[in-house]
């Protein structure tokens, strides 16, 4: 029986009027991949602003490996194993890969020996090696986004939160980032979440899906339920008018 | 990177050596050049905060004035001497810099908002200390005179030991810029410069590395202004100077953010061509130097818009990488 990683529990995100996120509930077991979708505005991002401690949350809490993490500051988060990517990317423009990388190895090395050892082995498991010497302003999107990840990657977590990897990506590199998130979840043994709003890359991936819309939870199952639930359907597609 | 740290300093400190030889040992000259040795040392300490961590800071000045009341004032009241009293000054520059710095970062000044509010500080100290009659005043306090003296480091009429401490002060910087440069505290400062969030996320306690930078740059800026002092025999609140600031953030902005060589070059021809304006022109049109200054100012940022470092790290790129990439070819 696998045990929940990350769990939260009825948490509650106002912008003054606004409920970015209403009494959402859910948990991710260890060693799993959980997409959570919905469409624009759904409070996807915000719900990981809330996990990684950018947002606090007016009400609700969330448990990480049985510790409350609510009220810690995102670089605590870090160092308890959460690592996550952004929705917009955010490089390091001025400095190479390997000096990206570096800058997340060192959570968990003080040795230089083993801080390069990091860096190399992470460089190659995401497959930009070649990309070492270049900065981050020289590179492209698909680029960027791998750096993020390797980034990630070197702060050795447990919990890889990745915020809409394929947004603005080709097919090619659409299937890079699948085949990629599944050799992180069963090589690395990392549990990870992800956003999308693109319902058929979710389906490849995970095979548990929350949907949020406006800020509420309103389905948790497989993508194949998903696809039939009359709620996600409305979500997604707008009432049905006959 | 251990070849770097020491070669680095020795070649400086030996190139050093050499200008006092080249300015038949003048005593004007030797002063204009312990200055300018100073300021350099002062743009070299910023690019720890400003060139690394990213934050324009303004406060040279105030660390400065620190230093020269502090050196000055134990040395004056108790007969402190300056070799301890230089790392007191330091000392007390970057314990105010813990002060200041510590809610600056809590409640997320960055940026012009971080800037000003630093430059602040030197009005603040100028003025408090001028009401302060008891260790400051309008009237000048005198450092008392001891006559040639190891111990007082006082050297009546003999600027070459100034010189040299300054000299010694400047490449000690630049071995601690480079020390750092290459470190977790490096990285994880250039990471805060590059992108706070994403620094954030990957575990960096944000706020206690900008205060580390902070406090590393304004012990040393309380240093030069123990030098400083010596060289000058006295104390006023008007040494609180903004320009100071001012001149320090634009030398390493210049110089090139986060460059360990182009700051102090750029900082020691620019200076040394301001003075030479100065003396030029400063008689017959006043003022004439500083717009001189001011256009060869311009015309760098114009050019070169990520400072004379970004040119040197490509010409460095160019020796070394490409040298890499035509070997694997």
């Amino acid at each position: 029986m696998p045990k929940p990683i990350l769990e939260a529990k009825e948490v509650t995100k106002r912008f003054g009027g606004l409920t970015a996120l209403s009494r959402v509930s859910f948990s991710v077991d260890e060693g799993s991949i959980i997409g959570i979708i919905g469409p624009n505005g759904a409070g996807k991002t915000t719900l990981f602003n809330v996990i990684t401690g950018f947002l606090k949350p007016e009400e609700g809490e969330i448990i990480y490996d049985g510790r409350r993490i609510t009220d810690m500051p995102p670089h605590q988060i870090a160092r308890l194993g959460v690592a996550r990517t952004f929705q917009i990317v955010k490089p390091f423009p001025e400095l190479t890969v390997e000096e990206a990388v570096r800058v997340g190895a060192y959570l968990r090395a003080e040795e230089e020996a083993e801080v390069e050892e990091i860096v190399d082995d992470v460089l190659e498991f995401v497959g930009i090696e070649h990309l070492r010497d270049r900065y981050g302003k020289e590179l492209n999107l698909i680029q960027l986004k791998l750096t993020e990840i390797a980034r990630a990657l070197a702060t050795r977590p447990r919990l890889l939160l990745v915020d809409e990897a394929v947004a603005g990506l080709t097919p090619g590199e659409i299937d890079n980032i699948i085949e990629m998130v599944h050799r992180i979840n069963e090589e690395r043994h990392i549990t990870v979440c992800l956003i999308e709003h693109i319902m058929r890359f979710i389906m490849r991936v995970s095979e548990r899906i929350i949907v949020l819309h406006h800020g509420e939870k309103i389905f948790e199952g497989s993508p194949e339920e998903a696809y039939e639930d009359e709620a996600v359907i409305k979500a997604y597609l707008g009432e049905r008018r006959i | 990177m251990d070849r770097r740290l020491v070669l680095a300093p020795l070649i400086s400190l030996g190139v050093l050596s050499l200008v006092p030889l080249l300015l038949g040992f003048n005593n004007y000259y030797l002063l204009l050049a312990s200055l300018i040795l100073l300021y350099t040392t002062m743009v070299s300490a910023w690019n720890i905060i400003g060139g690394f961590a990213g934050q324009v800071d303004l406060a040279a000045g105030a660390y400065h004035g620190i230093g020269i009341f502090v050196t000055g004032l134990l040395f004056i009241f108790y007969r402190v001497t300056p070799l301890v009293g230089i790392f007191l000054g330091g000392g007390v520059a970057a314990l105010l810099a813990l002060a200041i710095g510590y809610p600056t970062f809590r409640f997320g000044l960055r940026e012009v908002w971080y800037a000003l509010s630093s430059l602040a500080l030197v009005v603040i100290l100028y003025k408090l200390f001028l009401i302060w009659e008891n260790v400051g005043g309008t009237i000048e306090r005198y450092l008392p005179k001891v006559g040639f003296s190891w111990f007082y480091l006082t050297f009546p009429g003999n600027y070459l030991y100034y010189y040299f401490m300054s000299a010694l002060l400047l490449v000690a910087t630049i071995a601690i810029n480079i020390r750092v440069r290459y470190s977790k505290l490096g990285y994880y400062l250039l990471a805060i410069r590059e992108n706070e969030e994403a620094a954030e996320m990957l575990g960096i306690d944000v706020r206690r590395y900008k205060l580390y930078a902070l406090m590393i740059y304004s012990f040393i800026v309380g240093l030069t202004g123990g030098i400083f002092v010596l060289m000058l025999g006295y104390v006023h609140p008007v040494l609180f100077d903004s320009w100071i600031s001012i001149q320090t953030a634009i030398l390493g902005i210049v110089g090139g953010l986060g460059s360990i060589a182009g700051g102090p070059i750029i900082a020691v021809v620019l200076l040394a061509v301001a003075e030479y304006l100065r003396v030029k022109f400063g008689g017959y049109i006043p003022g004439l130097h500083q717009i001189l200054f001011a256009i060869i100012l311009m015309v760098i940022v114009l050019f070169k818009p990520g400072g004379i470092g970004e040119w040197l790290d490509t010409l460095w790129r160019r020796l070394t990488v490409g040298r890499r990439v035509e070997e694997v070819a």
